[in-house]
């Protein structure tokens, strides 16, 4: 056909051409062909199923009918400025992209990159969302997300956290459902004398109580006075913390609530950490459990050496180690899941918590939500306001009873009242009827601490306090425990059932944890100075306090010891940097010897034994030749 | 067939340990690897449970080292004459292709074997995940397959092993650096529309982020099945139109 | 049998090899002879399958080369010019390969190997690099690896190139051995040894067979000259 060389050469050019023209064609098609149809099925190869949705979250997005919108608000500068952010937010993205891929028709997903004084800068900032400085301080940085439906719905994640990567499906799932259902179910909340109300703060005083706060994000919490004596219709559960001094006036409140199927999460306690005092339960609040069938033992707090909390005690021959039995640690074996809301809890740490006594009554399910049985035993709460917690876990009798701490208690009760307490005045009129028995079906949920709603039992020291709970770092799961226990009592089973995937707070940087190991030694006494550094500031801040205003006439022993505060300031301040500085030239030191160890010395062994195997079948090979030239005579 | 397949496929392989080529290249890719994860990679202070640090510099590293490993496989015997007595063998040209195309996988395998130490030092220090760190093996398995296919495609058009490295080199810088997520808008980058899936599908380091975090997928398997398949195929046709 | 008919191939504008035709047949040992760049190394390229011809066709015991490039290529062994190797392996380990790439295994490659080594002397290099060999010893290596499954026909491209009288004389001596029971197709342009081993004569020039003779022949049509005087006339320019 081609006579010629040129033609042929041409043809065979252009026919290669044509050829790898047609692969490049063929690569193009089969992508866009496989993108288009699997790229939404993907296999989750991560330990923590960190992309697979729950069948909760699924649901909550199943019921999505109309456009949500969720805009992610990601500055592009954290690349370069903050990696483990960046990191972070590449896992951020992709498990939006997994709520994406659920719902597509109705989802969509946008990313946004504020950049500095820039007007989406200004839209994030106007938002809500939550700004941190770049690395040379310059400009504002964003890493958050608005959720927004066409009603104008809006939810604000103010900033994704690392410190949070547990509680991200929980946070988004939660957030696009309060976009499905915009109106927060309102829980009443009763306390006695504990400090968890926003309005017993003043400025620069403690914050609230993150659980709170975790409560407030989801639901529309109402205070109710100590002396109400009906709880309001539209409080969908109430919560009522050590009613210790609970007047027989709310007491028959909570209990006419309850007959009118109300949810009551009930929190008493024989022994408050917090305030260091041992609680007890008023006659009437007695009566009214005992109708519903337990009673709490008021006399004991349990202890269990196995599960008891490890602390360090220091003294002047050194550090030393005990286990305080009554500050319990409840893992998944004590911790019943056939709740949702009890599902994927691991961690609870409660704090001398009391005994519930269970008798159980033929209309109401009993479930025994938190018990323990080996090696616990019992304390008297006398005992405990007089000892320190290493005398009492050698005092403790482990016996083999299971002791309950918390029970759900679900049906029909009568009342412990005989009628209205107010009847014949003029409040009845007001009044609902006094029910001798259950209307319909109420819930009760008991727990025998209060301890575990402090922040000290469960999470890392808050960030900013105010707004939105993105800065909680729990280390055990008691606020999520709340939360998801209200979730259920409020009829939310979808939402009690969605829980954090793992505990956030753990060092996961190398760093951290080579830092936390070097610090280890140093620790009791760290934080003995620390904690006593900042005593003496606050009583250095007092006292000029004092000067400034001239309160009392200044002589110089208040400014001698003024001048002595200081002193011991400056030296408790010099010994924790000393401190610092020894554990990071050690936590340096450390990452020296591993880096040189991976980067020179592995590859280095490696070689030498890849080469000493390779002369191994060299010489074995040698001799395998010398057998052939011998067995087969080769001349 | 099978005989003459592991006949190529040992000489090949045991060529790399022969000539001294192989201690090289294992220790330079051994320490760039881990250089680069302690020095540049974050290492101590990212969250490196599955090993990120490590993981994210393999396709650089990888582009820079792998066409020394394939450089050889074809534009050596053309360079010593050998492949006039290889091609005269009773072979056919798929099988000795495959057989070359596995001795540098294999070799390829082994260098990242040679990084597994790092897997087992860092599960001392942190809790690691390691079906993620599994996956994303996975994912430098893919590619080193991917990079030696075309690396061999790269050799079969050359005589000279240094212009073969060289032109390997910029053939997987440009595999490796497609992206066309510039032709997006911030809204498209996650939309369901044809027009950005399609573009999504293309970019090699989409597919390899995807399997590295975990998260593999049909589309990711394909897109570099399509990248290697042809690529041996075209080196099939290049020893082809050598005989012409 | 190995038959080549109308047998051509082009490089750029020029005809390396140009209607060609032969058949031979076992017991001969057939010297390709013909000036440099007569087509000698592009015909035996063009037997052994390694050059696709532009037209015509080789069969090789009843195997059309290009069809059944396979089957054709188990009866033939091709030593290319200059015995290209792999410099890497030792001695041992390329007879090793070149059994193995022939489907030998176990038992049957080591006796064959052995073999192979004993008729080219090799025992005394056997674990040697090959790029640490002689031309000499390099040479045989190349022919023991192409002995190795005892080929029915044995291609040699200038087989004696570079060798020393005695390893020439050796090597001649092996081809004549070798080709009372197979076919032995050698390229040369040294006439001496197409006395020496040739029972036939290929001509080429310019790509073109010009004659199929026996050494005999050749010398009865110059009857004062000798085979080299007679070789420069059939091949020059007039």
């Amino acid at each position: 056909m081609f006579k010629t060389f040129e033609h042929k050469k041409i043809y065979k050019n252009y026919g290669l051409l044509l050829f790898i023209l047609f692969l490049f064609a063929s690569f193009i098609c089969l992508n866009i062909g496989s993108g288009l149809v699997f790229s939404r099925w993907k296999a989750d190869l991560t330990s923590d199923s960190r992309y697979t949705l729950s069948k909760n979250s699924e649901k909550i997005i199943s019921e999505i009918n109309s456009p949500l919108y969720i805009r992610v608000y990601l500055s592009s500068a954290i690349s370069k400025d903050y990696p483990a952010l960046y990191q972070y937010s590449q896992t951020v993205l992709r498990r939006l992209e997994s709520y994406k891929n659920l719902n597509p028709e109705n989802i969509m997903l946008e990313v946004r990159d504020p950049e500095p004084y820039s007007p989406t800068a200004e839209e994030a900032k106007k938002l809500g969302l939550k700004s941190f400085l770049s690395a040379d301080g310059q400009s504002e940085l964003y890493f958050g997300a608005v959720l927004g439906n066409d009603n104008g719905d809006t939810r604000i994640l103010e900033q994704f956290s690392p410190a949070r990567t547990g509680y991200l499906e929980s946070d988004i799932s939660r957030a696009i459902n309060a976009l499905n259902n915009p109106l927060s179910p309102k829980i009443g909340i009763i306390t006695g004398n504990l400090p968890i109300s926003e309005h017993l703060y003043g400025e620069g005083s403690q914050t609230e109580w993150a659980f709170l706060r975790l409560l407030r994000n989801e639901y529309n919490i109402v205070k109710l006075s100590t002396l109400t004596p009906e709880i309001p219709y539209d409080v969908e559960a109430l919560i009522v913390v050590a009613p210790q001094k609970i007047s027989s006036l709310l007491a028959y409140a909570i209990d006419q609530y309850l007959l009118r199927g109300g949810r009551v999460l009930l929190l008493v306690d024989p022994y408050s950490e917090e305030t260091k005092r041992a609680l007890g339960l008023s006659d009437s609040l007695n009566k009214l459990l005992k109708n519903w069938g337990t009673s709490v033992d008021f006399s004991k707090v349990v202890g269990n050496m196995k599960l008891g909390e490890k602390l360090i005690n220091e003294n002047q021959t050194g550090q030393t180690f005990y286990t305080n039995p009554l500050w319990l640690n409840l893992t998944q074996t004590n911790i019943d899941s056939s709740k949702p809301f009890g599902q994927g809890i691991n961690l609870l740490s409660l704090r001398s918590a009391g005994n519930i006594l269970l008798n159980k009554q033929d209309k109401i399910t009993t479930t025994a939500l938190l018990s323990i049985s080996k090696n616990s035993g019992n304390i008297t709460t006398q005992d405990l306001s007089l000892q320190d917690a290493e005398t009492l876990s050698q005092k403790l009798q482990p016996d083999e009873q299971i002791h309950t701490l918390a029970v759900l208690l679900e049906g029909r009760a009568d009342s412990s009242f005989l009628g209205n307490p107010l009847k014949g005045t003029d409040f009845e009129k007001d009044m609902l009827p006094f029910l001798p028995t259950s209307l319909k079906e109420g819930k009760l949920l008991i727990i025998a601490d209060t301890d575990l709603l402090a922040d000290s039992a469960w999470v890392n020291e808050q960030i900013s306090g105010t707004g939105n709970t993105y800065d909680i770092t729990p280390f055990a799961q008691n606020g999520e425990f709340i939360l998801r226990a209200l979730d259920y009592l409020t009829d939310m089973p979808v939402l009690a059932a969605i829980g954090s995937k793992q505990l956030s707070g753990n060092a996961k940087s190398i760093m951290q944890k080579i830092y936390m190991q070097k610090l280890e030694p140093y620790q009791a006494k760290y934080e003995q100075n620390k904690k006593q550094l900042l005593e003496k500031q606050m009583l250095n801040k007092s006292w000029n306090k004092i000067i400034q205003n001239n309160e009392t006439a200044v002589n110089m022993s208040v400014i001698k010891k003024l001048e002595q505060n200081r002193q011991e300031i400056n030296n408790l301040q010099n010994e924790l940097k000393h401190t610092e500085y020894q554990v990071r030239k050690a936590t340096t030191r450390a990452t020296d010897i591993i880096t040189w160890i991976n980067v020179f010395a592995i590859p280095a062994i490696l070689l030498f034994v890849l080469w000493l195997f390779n002369l191994f079948c060299a010489r074995k090979k040698q001799n395998k030749v010398r057998e052939i030239i011998n067995e087969y005579k080769i001349s | 067939m099978f005989q003459s397949f592991k006949a190529i496929f040992y000489k090949d392989f045991a060529a790399f340990f022969r000539s001294g080529n192989a201690y090289i290249i294992l220790g330079i890719y051994a320490v760039l690897s881990f250089a680069s994860a302690f020095y540049f990679g974050g290492y101590f202070s990212l969250d490196n449970t599955s090993l990120i640090s490590f993981f994210y510099f393999q396709p650089d590293i990888l582009t820079v080292l792998l066409p020394a490993v394939t450089m050889r496989s074809w534009a050596d015997e053309y360079r010593l004459g050998t492949i006039e007595y290889l091609l005269t063998q009773p072979i056919n040209y798929a099988v000795a292709v495959w057989a070359k195309y596995c001795a540098t996988c294999l070799f390829g395998l082994l260098m990242l074997a040679m990084t597994l130490p790092l897997w087992l030092t860092s599960s001392f220090l942190i809790n690691l995940d390691n079906l993620n760190i599994f996956s994303a093996y996975l994912a430098c398995f893919l590619t080193v397959c991917t990079f030696c296919a075309l690396g061999c495609a790269v050799s079969a058009f050359n005589k000279n092993t240094v212009i073969a490295y060289i032109i390997t080199i910029f053939v997987l810088w440009g595999v490796y650096s497609i992206n066309l997520d510039f032709l997006l808008t911030s809204t498209q980058q996650f939309s369901d529309e044809v027009f950005a899936k399609v573009i999504r599908s293309l970019n090699f380091s989409k597919h390899y982020q995807d399997v590295i975090s975990g998260q593999i997928g049909l589309d990711n398997l394909i897109y570099f099945l399509t990248l290697i398949f042809p690529a041996l195929w075209v080196n099939v046709v290049a020893l082809d139109y050598k005989k012409q | 049998m190995i038959v080549a008919k109308n047998l051509s191939k082009s490089f750029k504008n020029i005809k390396a090899v140009d209607d060609v035709n032969f058949c031979i047949k076992k017991g001969e040992v057939v010297a390709l002879l013909g000036p440099n760049g007569a087509g000698k190394t592009t015909l035996m390229r063009l037997l052994t399958g390694y050059l696709q011809q532009d037209s015509g066709e080789v069969s090789v015991y009843g195997f059309n080369i290009a069809e059944n490039r396979e089957d054709a290529l188990r009866k033939i062994a091709y030593v290319p010019e200059n015995a290209p190797l792999y410099p890497e392996m030792s001695v041992y380990e390329y007879l090793r390969f070149a059994g193995s790439q022939r489907g030998l295994e176990n038992d049957d490659l080591n006796i064959n190997l052995a073999e192979a080594a004993s008729q080219m002397q090799l025992s005394s290099v056997f674990n040697q690099r090959i790029d640490t060999l002689s031309k000499g010893y390099r040479h045989r290596t190349a022919v023991a690896g192409a002995l190795i499954h005892k080929p029915r026909i044995l291609i040699l491209d200038e087989p004696t190139e570079g060798l020393d009288p005695n390893q020439k004389q050796d090597m001649r001596a092996f081809i004549r051995h070798y080709g009372e029971k197979n076919i032995v197709i050698v390229s040369t342009h040294i006439m001496e040894e197409v006395e020496n081993v040739a029972s036939r004569i290929l001509l080429m020039n310019k790509g073109k067979l010009i004659s199929d003779t026996t050494p005999v022949s050749l010398q009865n049509l110059y009857p004062d000259k000798n085979m080299s005087e007679a070789f420069r006339l059939m091949t020059s320019e007039k």
